[in-house]
């Protein structure tokens, strides 16, 4: 390749060089790929284990219960999040829980709703298939373990099966 | 310095900086606080939202009844950002 390079860029005749300059592209070429693949590749493996959100990215969990809700999940498990009409994002949630949140006691798992009161509407899908979704436990904060488990996909990346009004 | 040992210490306080910002007649600041704790039903969301309401609170400048809290709504940011890396641990 040095040779190529070195003749490439001599003063030699026109039609000497182009042997090794073509040499030379071809290795850029597949070098510049390769590289680009390769980034392409761990990319695509972040946005596998990893979701964006407004609060910073989220991460799989490795946790057992994580790990059984993500198979749930991939299986077709349903999914719920409730809200306030006109103030709380529907389709475009990205976060969910396993559990619809009118169920007793939903409030206390979830670190919810012990002040606003029950949602005034509550949704329930299945994961579109193929989209990136992570599971695991919701923050905690201080000595806490964390949350219930919950599922973080994309924007619209859950197929609404009903949406219940109060 | 006020400490946060769990997500409702953080609710709680919120809950009475959302009443001293009525007592100053600060119903923007209050509404924003509310709307954070009262308009979400899952605990990142609910935490996510105050981060942002405490941070645009910790950047205000011009509300002088703020002042003796900035040291507690400090806390509490850190709180919840240390919360939300936690959960990202792997396991």
């Amino acid at each position: 390749m040095n040779k190529d390079v070195s003749s490439v860029f001599s003063n030699a005749p026109l039609e000497e060089p182009i042997g090794p300059a073509i040499h030379v592209g071809t290795f850029a070429v597949g070098t510049a790929a390769t590289i680009v693949g390769g980034v392409q590749l761990v990319k695509a493996g972040v946005e596998t284990i990893s979701v964006k959100t407004s609060y910073g990215r989220a991460w799989q969990s490795l946790d057992p219960d994580a790990l059984e809700l993500r198979r749930q999940v991939s299986n077709g498990a349903e999914i719920y999040r409730g809200g306030v009409l006109g103030k709380t994002n529907v389709a475009e949630g990205q976060f969910w829980a396993p559990e619809n949140p009118l169920n007793p006691g939903y409030a206390s798992r979830y670190g919810a709703g012990s002040y606003s009161g029950p949602p005034d509407f509550v949704i329930g899908g299945n994961l579109k298939p193929g989209k990136p979704f992570i599971t695991r436990h919701a923050p905690g904060v201080g000595s806490n373990a964390g949350g219930a488990l919950e599922t973080v996909t994309r924007a619209n990346g859950v197929h609404l099966n009903y949406f219940y009004m109060r | 310095m006020r400490e946060f040992k769990s997500n409702q210490d953080v609710f709680t306080y919120v809950e009475e900086l959302i009443s001293i910002a009525r007592d100053h007649g600060d119903e923007e600041t209050a509404q924003s606080l509310q709307d954070a704790i009262h308009d979400n039903f899952t605990t990142s969301e609910i935490l996510g939202e105050l981060a942002i309401a405490l941070e645009e609170l910790q950047l205000e400048m011009s509300k002088e009844y703020l002042e003796p809290h900035r040291a507690d709504i400090s806390n509490a940011i850190h709180g919840i950002r240390k919360a939300f890396r936690k959960a990202n641990r792997p396991g």
